[in-house]
């Protein structure tokens, strides 16, 4: 299910953030989106996920059969919200749930991840306990659990210490390769090394 | 691809939530319990409180109504006798006589003896027994005159002695004046005639029995009923007390409180129900979700609570069958004005945008 955005354009006011912005994501892949703040990359991503309307412009998300639906979508920042009375495990669980899982599968499914990502210390910590980083990379678990087909990543190692940045680059390059469509903004040369497509959004687009 | 959350799995994800939290929970049930045992106990001791206050007016000679007849001659007493048998009445009773007599044991003073239809003696003394044969003395002439039941007395009337049993005693005041220093003979001759009959209803039954007076006694004798004491402005009718009383509306203030807790609580529980609605939640199931925590955590300890209260005020014996109504109807009232409860979540649910989660909601 490809995801084409066609001449995309945004402005905040007086400020043009995004103008005619034009590109497909396909399955299986990983794109990075890099320019420097202000650039339209976190707004990009909301136009997609649907959080913000664009001034003009499309997206669309096309199945195999040629019909357009808007499918799940997993969002990722430096804020993602956990549920705060819940345990990492049951938060990523949560995730497994969401497409069909018992919770006794889920929970299953919510251990690998966790340990995917360095989570295991904290698997049986409050939502609410637990650090900025650690709140990343429980999303950044509950995502992979959830399998959406898309993931959108706005700047989701901006706060991690290089072994976890690791593990969260890891687990969304391995979500692309089981076909995902994963589109990351970021600052982070690590991350861009790691995808299969860059899109440098100020040579692209006149902010 | 993701299939979403099955529908039972969500609801039972939304129990798991709710036991992470359970003061939440608990806070909820608890109000709940407190609010349904709190709507039967205050109907329970308001309807309580009319029936001690009928009590202390049915004492008084509130409930007494009594048919004058418009001619000197009165009319006959069997009218007033079949005035017992309706529905609601609780005796009816006539003054058949009045002589003027003289007892042995206290000579040289006029006592009056009145000959009365037996249900006269429960309109005068509310639950004193009628006696079969023989003389009720009135308390104040018993006194006077140390009678005492059991005995026999000689007395004189137009020149003549004899003797009659004395019964009993009232032991208390009569509703009547005049009785308590008469002595009251039980008549049962039926070809008797009265100038007044006096009939006592059961609180609440005037609507049902005031009309059957007024047709009780054939026109002919121009008889017409009218309450015994006269109304006083601060006595309601308990008919117009039952349906006016504040606890009637427990149910509603109650129902209201729950609907404001629930509301709140899940008004400030909005950002997990947006992060159930962008995994792929469905308002639908969010509402199922909700019916049931309403269920678990309302509608039983609800029932619980009021069943509680019951079943304590049943054990008692301190709740007649019109408390028992009255008290079911209001637990059924609010019962039925929770169940709308979890539409509220519905279009909490409905309103609340899955990306709202990322916007701080």
């Amino acid at each position: 299910m490809p995801v084409a955005v066609r001449d995309i354009s945004v402005a905040f006011g007086e400020r043009r953030v995004l103008t005619g912005f034009t590109a497909e994501f396909v399955e299986g892949s990983m794109t990075a989106l890099r320019a420097p703040s202000g650039f339209g990359k976190s707004t990009l991503l909301a136009v997609i996920a649907g959080h913000q309307k664009p001034d003009a412009g499309t997206v669309a998300f096309t199945a195999a059969d040629g019909t357009e639906h808007a499918p799940q979508i997993s969002w990722i920042d430096q804020a993602s919200p956990v549920f705060p009375h819940r345990t990492a495990a049951h938060n990523v669980a949560i995730g497994a749930l969401s497409r069909g899982s018992t919770w006794e599968e889920a929970l299953l499914i919510a251990a690998g991840h966790l340990e995917r990502l360095g989570l295991e210390e904290v698997r049986d910590r409050l939502g609410k306990r637990l650090s900025g980083g650690e709140r990343q990379r429980v999303a950044v678990a509950r995502s992979m659990a959830a399998e959406t087909p898309i993931i959108l990543a706005d700047e989701p190692t901006a706060s991690l210490d290089a072994a976890a940045r690791g593990l969260v680059i890891g687990a969304l390059r391995a979500a692309a390769d089981a076909g995902a469509i994963v589109i990351i903004a970021t600052h982070d040369d690590i991350v861009a090394e790691r995808a299969d497509h860059i899109i440098r959004m100020d040579r692209l687009v006149p902010a | 691809m993701s299939r979403g959350f099955h529908t039972g799995e969500f609801v039972r994800e939304h129990a798991r939530g709710l036991r992470a939290r359970p003061w939440r929970a608990l806070l909820i049930a608890l109000c709940a319990a407190l609010i349904g045992a709190a709507v039967p106990l205050v109907s329970l001791i308001e309807t309580g409180g009319l029936r001690e206050s009928w009590e202390q007016q049915r004492a008084a000679g509130r409930f007494v109504q009594v048919i004058r007849a418009g001619t000197i001659e009165g009319f006959p007493v069997t009218f007033c006798e079949n005035i017992a048998r309706t529905e609601g009445v609780i005796a009816a009773g006539a003054i058949l006589h009045r002589e003027q007599i003289q007892l042995a044991t206290f000579p040289g003073q006029n006592r009056e003896l009145l000959r009365v239809s037996p249900g006269m003696i429960a309109i005068a003394w509310p639950g004193l027994a009628i006696p079969g044969s023989g003389i009720v003395a009135g308390k104040d002439l018993a006194t006077q005159t140390g009678l005492v039941p059991d005995t026999t007395v000689n007395l004189t009337r137009a020149g003549t002695s004899e003797t009659r049993d004395i019964v009993s005693i009232a032991g208390e005041r009569s509703r009547v004046d005049g009785l308590n220093t008469a002595l009251l003979e039980p008549d049962v001759r039926a070809d008797q005639y009265t100038r007044e009959c006096y009939v006592e209803m059961q609180p609440g039954a005037a609507g049902a029995v005031i009309p059957t007076l007024t047709e009780a006694v054939p026109p002919t004798f121009k008889a017409t009923p009218a309450p015994y004491l006269k109304k006083s402005a601060l006595v309601m009718d308990p008919e117009k007390q039952l349906p006016q009383r504040a606890s009637a509306w427990g149910w509603a203030l109650g129902a209201g409180i729950l609907f404001l807790l629930l509301g709140v609580l899940w008004w400030s529980g909005r950002a997990e129900m947006a992060l159930y609605r962008a995994f792929g939640a469905r308002p639908v199931q969010i509402t199922l979700a909700l019916a049931a925590e309403v269920i678990a955590t309302v509608l039983v300890p609800v029932a619980i609570g009021a069943s509680a209260v019951i079943a304590v005020a049943g054990f008692t014996g301190s709740i007649g069958t019109q408390e028992y109504l009255l008290a079911g109807a209001d637990i059924a009232r609010l019962l039925l004005a929770l169940l709308p409860l979890p539409l509220l979540g519905a279009a909490l649910a409905h309103a609340i945008s899955p990306s709202a989660v990322f916007k701080g909601a």
